[in-house]
């Protein structure tokens, strides 16, 4: 058995060709296949169909950009996108703030921050429609939260209406889709060695700087890796805007109720098609700019 | 003078500062609780309540006819069974489906493995409404709308390239030598698997299993576009009684939808670590 044991390890052991990959090639493609297969039937067909539908003309035969040249001439589509864009920005900008000194504090491991942690990753685990319907009747006119402004703000002039607008979408959309952005916040901040914030510190920093030059600088990739996946939910996010965004109707809304209500598939399919795109730029954007640490790092 | 000897006497875990600062520190905690607890109390308070009209800050009186409406005008127990069913058809499938790529990209020499990874999770990094019309329609001419089978087909374009993600990455960290060591001792291929892969791989496959449960049970956006009388499940049901106006019906069943979710959070909190999970979880 060693004699057996030592040529194996000659061989190159572990990591060799032949150690690891019993059958070459033709077995690691049919490993892959079934996944491929499955995506492509059902992922990347689906995208054709709706591809395909949105370059279709009413009646069926030819080719047209009619659909569109419609939506890129049309003032209301560009204020959906817009729309669209701006909650999804607004909310991970929110987020950022939440969650930075969020993880600051859950840091230093205070009493009950077990408790919190868990807190944190509440509304990841909940349906978004459900925390959406308590949201509602929470930011109710008749909402505990306006009959608590109402007995602290006697002299304001009736209840605050947050639901169905956009700083209550945004509300919302903080609500349910900032844990992503505050978790991985929590484990860039808490992989920080403290040494180093002490030698700035020690140096004669002042804390604001401290956490400017050197504590944000590291946090920075876990901020942004939670952070792009806020913007992507927020940037798709249907149910929540659906049931609660009253006159606002972002994206994923307008392209359900086109082909759900009115039974226009190809403007539909063509708005889903011009959303893919602005998803997939923004995202292309978004890790571009933000790769460099933030401005100060340097000194 | 007193705060830096504080702030330097403290090193490796810095303690909150008195006063003023602890005040801030706390009031904050306590309006993030208050802001992530209160829709779920608002929910249990309305799924009892009756005689609840304007300014009463508790209701008038308690009852359980919204839970009694709940389970007999919308038939939840079928409801329930449907998504219980549907999620574990997107199970099995998911893991039958990935585990095999996630073998192929963890432990294999894959070329154009980047490629791969990026066509994989596109389906995540996408909203799945610009699928969502293409996916309808090719299922209403597969005949595949109102299954069981089709619904979980849906569910398992946005499990898949989480379970192959996870599953990667836990068959790549597999231990080389526990392995070799199996080998050598002359266990074959499938003694190896039952006894050696399959322990270490645990954690990774308990992940999947979870993560592919909440995102079936979860899922929104795909079942409403693919669900029809025989397949409605909780999600489905919970929008039809919000746009139906029944905020108290709604509520009920909500609190029924969240006791699988509050479970599954403990379970999690324990067994895994919560930033391995991100990206897995979250139907829109």
């Amino acid at each position: 058995m060693a004699v057996q044991l030592l040529r194996r390890l000659r061989s190159g052991g572990p990591g060799t060709s032949s150690a690891r990959h019993p059958g070459g090639r033709a077995v690691t493609a049919a490993l892959l296949v079934p996944a491929i297969a499955f995506l492509a039937l059902f992922f990347f067909y689906p995208i054709l169909i709706t591809f395909g539908t949105s370059i279709t003309p009413a009646d069926g035969t030819g080719v047209t950009l009619e659909e569109y040249s419609t939506i890129l001439s049309s003032p209301k589509d560009w204020g959906v996108i817009a729309l669209t864009l701006g909650l999804a920005v607004g909310t991970t900008v929110i987020s950022v703030l939440l969650a930075v000194p969020l993880a600051l504090i859950l840091r230093r491991r205070i009493r009950g921050h077990q408790a919190l942690r868990l807190l944190v990753l509440a509304p990841l685990m909940i349906l978004a429609l459900v925390s959406a319907l308590g949201l509602l009747i929470l930011w109710d006119r008749n909402g505990w939260l306006n009959l608590l402004f109402s007995r602290l703000l006697p002299f304001s002039d009736g209840p605050l209406q947050i639901d169905y607008t956009i700083p209550g979408l945004l509300i919302f959309y903080t609500w349910l889709y900032s844990p992503f952005t505050i978790l991985t916040t929590l484990s860039a901040v808490e992989g920080i060695d403290p040494n180093v914030e002490e030698a700035a510190r020690v140096s004669g920093a002042a804390p604001w700087r401290v956490f400017r030059s050197v504590t944000l600088p590291l946090a920075w990739p876990g901020i942004r890796a939670g952070s792009v996946l806020t913007f992507l939910l927020a940037f798709g996010a249907f149910s929540v805007p659906l049931i609660a965004g009253g006159n606002h109707r972002p994206l994923p809304v307008l392209i359900y109720t086109e082909a759900a209500v009115f039974q226009n598939f190809e403007r539909g399919s063509a708005l889903a098609m011009v959303m893919a795109v602005v998803a997939l730029a923004a995202i292309a954007l978004y890790t571009r700019f933000s790769s460099k640490p933030v401005r100060g790092s340097a000194g | 003078m007193t705060a830096v000897a504080v702030a330097a006497g403290a090193r490796i875990r810095p303690r909150l500062g008195p006063g003023l600062s602890r005040l801030i520190t706390y009031t904050f905690l306590l309006a993030f609780v208050l802001y992530v607890l209160s829709p779920f109390l608002a929910i249990l308070v309305t799924s009892v309540a009756q005689d609840w009209f304007g300014g009463r800050i508790l209701p008038g009186s308690l009852t359980l006819r919204w839970f009694d409406w709940a389970f007999n005008v919308t038939n939840l127990p079928g409801v329930m069974a449907n998504s219980f069913i549907i999620a574990g058809l997107t199970i099995a499938i998911s893991l039958v489906i990935g585990i095999p790529t996630a073998w192929a990209l963890g432990r294999r020499h894959v070329r154009a493995r980047n490629v791969l990874m990026t066509l994989i999770l596109l389906p995540k990094t996408v909203p799945p409404i610009t699928f969502a019309l293409g996916l309808s329609r090719e299922f209403y001419s597969f005949d595949l709308v109102d299954t069981h089978l089709g619904v979980a087909l849906a569910h398992t374009t946005l499990a898949l390239p989480f379970v192959v993600l996870i599953m990667s990455a836990t068959f790549a960290g597999l231990d080389e030598r526990v392995l070799e060591a199996g080998r050598v001792c002359g266990g074959n291929w499938f003694r190896n698997l039952v006894h050696l892969v399959l322990p270490m791989a645990m954690p990774g496959l308990m992940a999947s299993v979870l993560f592919t449960f909440v995102t079936s049970f979860n899922e929104f956006t795909l079942t409403l576009v693919t669900y029809g009388p025989d397949t409605l499940t909780l999600t489905v049901q919970t929008y039809l009684a919000i746009g139906d106006g029944f905020l108290e019906v709604a509520s009920a069943i909500s609190v029924v939808l969240l006791v699988p979710s509050v479970i599954l959070l403990l379970l999690i909190q324990r067994q895994i670590r919560p930033e391995n999970i991100l990206g897995g979880v979250k139907g829109l």
